[in-house]
């Protein structure tokens, strides 16, 4: 019982070992964030264990929990927030405290699954879709579940044999004297099905069921994507709201992810005319034209440009206009991520975002006019557009607010790409593995090969005695293969009489002899092999051509 | 109050229903076509197997009454299947709720592993299939044993086919008062198996062995199957033979061929037999007119007290109604010690020239059979089929012989026929007393943690247990002690001493 024991507590401290370190890549700027997480959470799981290792009852586990927890978490320093290290500690340790419980396996996979849950929704966009990697570790959490049930299934089993109030009998290992040979590949095909279709719900249902939180975001300016629209007309830049979002979780860490809302027309830009008409309003203009520069502003009438989902972009040019495609009405700004502050100060003003341009290297720096003071006065310059609310967004929940510095605009920088780097490592050990299996797998039909060759015919010399045993080895080969095993407490006399193979018999008599002294002479060890070799032959006709297949994949051979 | 298996039956259906409900309150449109689409359709099929499952089980109960019933059949979640499948639940509303994805996630986990598995199990193993050709042969060895002699069980699992990703679990009991052996199998195997388990000392009697229970569980540990029963055995335990000192005593002032009892008479008084004379006889005995008639010096004998009774019935008394029901293991503690000292009086006087007759009540009629100073085996398999019992009263044993008789009991009782002798076996002196009960500590459980055993529903039972074997206990100490010890002045009592039975006069 003792080791099943250590089992469940090795898998658990893995899943959340690997949790922890996953996310300390992710965010390994940091980790004072992150520090009062962790110790609550190893802190906890430590004492959840000691107490469930003691048979504690959970009434009591939870007193104790929450006494020592006041005892250690005021003694922190104060840069450490108590409120964060109590959300982790005491989730840890009845989680801790009931992995080792009684019908307790979801309860106790609760706490491991939220740290996994931060690595894999920092790379959630703001629709709540996970990315990639994001859904290979909701996979490997599932797989992780199912090992968890396994492990602890064991230990369930375990202690059924042993624990009971009336007396229990001594139970030997169950012995195997004839198995089905391959019935290790149908299991194997049904452990990787059962963990496939796990892996398959999870992915598919999971992020259905999350809920994301959005922020405003303040406004930014981002680039309407046309290359081709000229310069030095408007509109270049748009300004547009933004808000973040994320999904919802326990604690608190999760970064947020931008989504920047319908452009409006920047400010202070110049339309340009073509003709005498608004070039682009309402439709593209297309055509070669000797130079996109060439056009001539010209100022028009001062009101609202229709804004229907294309370009809003008033293209100039007299003669030859400018390629101007319609773009798309809403832009997603380069991917944001917003960071939290740590601790747990209140939640200050939102400050919007510096305009930033994104992408745009390749057109020249606009000319564009200071916007006038009176665009009454001022035909062909633009009013500036209040930007428009943005829309839907939901109220954050209270306590899952994410803060923002005083004073300091929040941090907008692209996430950290350690989850895929992580991820990336992750799967060259694992191939790395996989590929160190594979060869060993290749290589198991040479070391047969050379085994059976050397217990047929010796590759040096060997006494009689060991060329008899070797040829023994040789026919329990063969009976393997058919399925057949002998009994620890099995003579060869009795094993050849429940096989039934030919030779069998004969090679059991002459291996009793040398066992027991008696002399064995050229023309006995001769006959052995012989038969030994019959034997062998005999016994792998029984089984089945995969079996015979499947075999060559074995080891060890007996 | 909701049955157990209720709730694991609705678990399994109740989730499944229950959360496209849930998403679609909460407006969360997508969720609750996915979701619900996805859940409606596993519980379809869940549905129509377990609907299929409970058909063909209901068709083979009403074939045959030994078959399982259908219910059982269906009750595939184990109780902790069960609880995921709730706590699954619990989490997809809580994730509905909060929006915590982890919770989604574990809910997602919970229910669908659950469903999954109890998919595979319902249409793999739940049915009668794995067992058409398996063969369970059980013995338990030694086939005859004596009492005490460690016991040892071996299975043999013939042809039995574990659907992968199940477990074959197998659980005995021997004997009524033995050893519980619990057995776990891992799938795969559809050759020969054999489990072996050591029972412990063996218990007195014939014993039928009541068959194997034998079910699938998952690896996981979500899903089980019906129990089958199977592998039924018989077992012959002979009592163990105890040496009883001052046996002889019973006989009264006789002796035995070796140590004649001299009469206190004069020489020229009492019967005599004759003999010639030979140098130190006595000239006193010498008998002149036969010596006369046969010319030669014949002499008188001594008179002799009558040897020991030649034949001694030693009868059991294995009366006493109502054993079958008592929970405590004191009836058939007594019942051994009765049949052991009974055995080994008989053994003690046979050795010393008695003719003694072992008598008994066994199945409703009176049993007799001669103590043969070198057939104690024979008298121990008699010994080993000694039960309590109700159809002959001990009058009627005793009835119309005017033998010897003495009695062997744990109640010496006037009766009314003549004189007998007994020997008591005080219940007292010879049982152990109950374990006593564990007692609950308020901080921790008996049990290690995650062992099933510290469920409250079965602390309760196990205490009602201990708490009935002590009731029991003192019922039947009740009845057993109730002796009158000044009417049996004269007879004797076993106790027992240094490992063996002494047999005392009551004074």
């Amino acid at each position: 019982m003792k080791a099943s024991t250590i089992k469940v507590l090795v898998v658990y401290w893995a899943l959340l070992a690997f949790g922890m370190a996953l996310y300390t890549c992710v965010r390994s700027e940091a980790l004072d964030v992150l520090a009062p997480v962790w110790v609550g959470a190893i802190a906890g799981t430590v004492l959840g264990q000691l107490l469930a290792l003691r048979r504690i009852r959970v009434w009591v586990a939870i007193w104790l929990v929450l006494a020592v927890g006041l005892l250690w978490i005021s003694q922190l320093p104060e840069t450490i927030s108590e409120r964060t290290v109590w959300m982790a500690y005491v989730p840890a340790a009845m989680c801790g405290f009931w992995c080792l419980g009684d019908r307790t396996s979801l309860v106790a996979f609760w706490f491991p699954a939220v740290l996994w849950m931060l690595t894999i929704l920092d790379g959630t966009d703001a629709n709540a879709m996970p990315q990639t990697g994001g859904l290979v570790l909701l996979g490997g959490l599932a797989v992780m579940f199912l090992v968890f049930l396994r492990v602890r299934e064991e230990r369930r089993i375990a202690l059924w044999r042993t624990v009971s109030p009336s007396p229990l009998a001594t139970v030997a290992a169950p012995v195997t004297l004839h198995d089905g040979a391959g019935a290790r590949l149908p299991r194997i095909a049904w452990a990787v099905i059962v963990s496939a279709l796990g892996f398959a719900a999870t992915m598919w249902l999971a992020p259905l069921l999350w809920q994301t939180e959005a922020f405003d975001g303040g406004a930014v300016a981002i680039d309407i994507g046309d290359p081709a629209i000229g310069l030095p007309c408007c509109p270049r830049h748009a300004t547009a709201s933004t808000t973040r979002a994320r999904t919802r979780e326990y604690l608190d860490l999760g970064r947020s992810h931008e989504h920047v809302g319908a452009p409006v027309i920047e400010t202070g830009c110049r339309v340009c005319l073509a003709g005498g008409v608004v070039v682009g309003a309402n439709e593209p203009i297309t055509g070669p034209g000797p130079d996109p520069g060439s056009y001539e502003p010209a100022p028009v009438e001062p009101g609202p440009l229709p804004y229907e989902g294309g370009s809003y972009a008033v293209q100039a040019g007299a003669v030859t206009p400018s390629i101007v495609t319609p773009a798309d009405p809403v832009h997603h700004a380069a991917h944001h991520a917003y960071e939290p502050p740590a601790g747990g100060q209140a939640a200050a003003p939102i400050v919007p975002a510096p305009p930033v341009p994104a992408d745009i290297p390749h057109v020249p720096p606009p000319d564009v006019q200071p916007p006038p003071l009176q665009p009454q006065q001022a035909p062909g310059i633009i009013v500036p557009a209040v930007p428009p609310p943005p829309h839907a967004i939901v109220p954050p929940h209270p306590s899952a607010r994410p803060e923002v510095a005083p004073g300091a605009p929040p941090t907008l920088r692209a996430p950290a790409p350690a989850t895929s780097l992580v991820l990336r490592w992750a799967a060259i050990l694992m191939a790395s593995l996989l590929m160190i299996q594979l060869v060993a797998l290749v290589l198991r039909p040479v070391r047969r090969a050379i085994a059976l060759r050397h217990f047929a015919r010796p590759f040096w010399d060997e006494t009689v005695a060991q060329r008899v045993s070797n040829a023994w080895h040789l026919v329990l080969v063969g009976l393997r293969d058919a399925g057949w095993r002998t009994g620890a407490d099995e003579s060869p006399a009795v094993f050849a009489r429940r096989v039934h193979v030919d030779g069998l018999e004969r090679c059991a008599t002459i291996l009793e002899r040398a066992r027991h002294g008696i002399g064995i002479d050229r023309d006995d060890l001769a006959e052995m092999t012989a038969s030994a070799e019959a034997a062998y032959r005999a016994a792998r006709a029984q089984a089945t051509p995969a079996a015979r297949a499947v075999s060559w994949m074995r080891w060890p051979l007996v | 109050m909701i049955a157990a298996r209720t709730w694991r039956l609705l678990a399994l259906a109740a989730p499944s229903l229950v959360v496209p409900l849930v998403a679609s309150a909460h407006g969360a449109s997508r969720v609750s076509y996915a979701t619900g689409i996805a859940l409606s359709v596993l519980w379809l099929v869940v549905a129509a197997a377990l609907l299929v499952r409970f058909v063909i089980a209901l068709h083979a109960q009403f074939r045959s009454r030994d078959a399982a019933s259908p219910w059982d059949r269906i009750d595939v979640l184990t109780a902790g299947g069960a609880a995921m499948m709730w706590m699954g639940l619990l989490a997809l509303v809580g994730a509905a709720e909060t929006g915590w994805a982890s919770l989604g996630v574990v809910g997602v986990l919970g229910v669908g592993t659950v469903s999954i598995v109890a998919l595979w199990t319902i249409l793999v193993a739940a049915g009668d299939g794995p067992w058409h050709r398996a063969q369970v042969l059980r013995a338990v060895l030694p086939a005859v044993a004596t009492e005490g002699e460690p016991l040892r069980e071996e299975i043999t699992l013939r042809d039995l086919v574990i659907p992968h990703g199940m477990r074959l679990f197998v659980l005995g009991r021997a004997q009524r008062h033995g050893t519980s052996s619990r057995y776990v199998v891992d799938g795969g195997a559809s050759g020969e198996v054999v489990l072996r388990a050591d029972l412990g000392p063996a218990l007195r009697g014939e014993h039928p062995v009541p068959p194997l229970a034998l079910w699938f569980g998952d690896v996981l540990g979500l899903t089980r199957t019906a129990v089958v029963h199977r592998g039924a055995a018989e077992l012959t335990v002979m009592p163990r033979q105890l040496r009883v000192e001052d046996a002889r005593a019973l006989l009264g002032a006789g002796g035995d061929d070796a140590n004649a009892k001299p009469a206190h008479l004069m020489p020229t008084e009492g019967t005599f037999r004759v003999r010639a004379y030979v140098p130190g006889d006595d000239a006193r005995r010498i008998h002149w007119v036969r010596s006369l008639q046969q010319d030669q010096l014949i002499v008188r004998l001594p008179d002799e007290l009558p040897l020991a009774d030649p034949t001694v019935r030693l009868v059991l008394d294995n009366e006493l109604a109502g054993t079958e029901a008592l929970s405590c293991r004191a009836p058939d503690d007594l019942l051994d010690v009765l049949v052991r000292v009974w055995l080994g009086i008989a053994k003690e006087l046979a050795a010393q020239g008695t003719r003694v007759t072992l008598v008994a009540a066994i199945d409703g009629r009176v049993c007799e059979r001669p103590m043969l100073p070198r057939s104690a085996h024979a008298a121990l398999r008699f010994g080993a089929r000694v039960d309590w019992q109700t159809a002959l009263p001990l009058e009627r044993i005793l009835a119309d012989r005017r033998d010897k008789h003495v009695i062997v009991s744990g109640r010496p009782r006037r009766i009314s026929t003549g004189e007998v002798g007994w020997v008591a076996v005080p219940e007292v002196a010879w049982t152990q007393v109950e374990t006593a009960l564990s007692i609950e500590k308020a901080a921790t459980y008996s049990f290690p943690i995650g062992s099933p055993e510290n469920r409250r529903d079965r602390r309760a039972r196990e205490r009602d247990r201990a708490i009935a074997r002590w009731q029991d206990r003192a019922v039947f100490s009740q009845v057993m002690c109730w002796i009158d010890w000044s009417r049996f002045s004269g007879d004797y009592v076993a106790r027992p001493h240094e490992g063996h039975a002494a047999v005392e006069m009551i004074p």
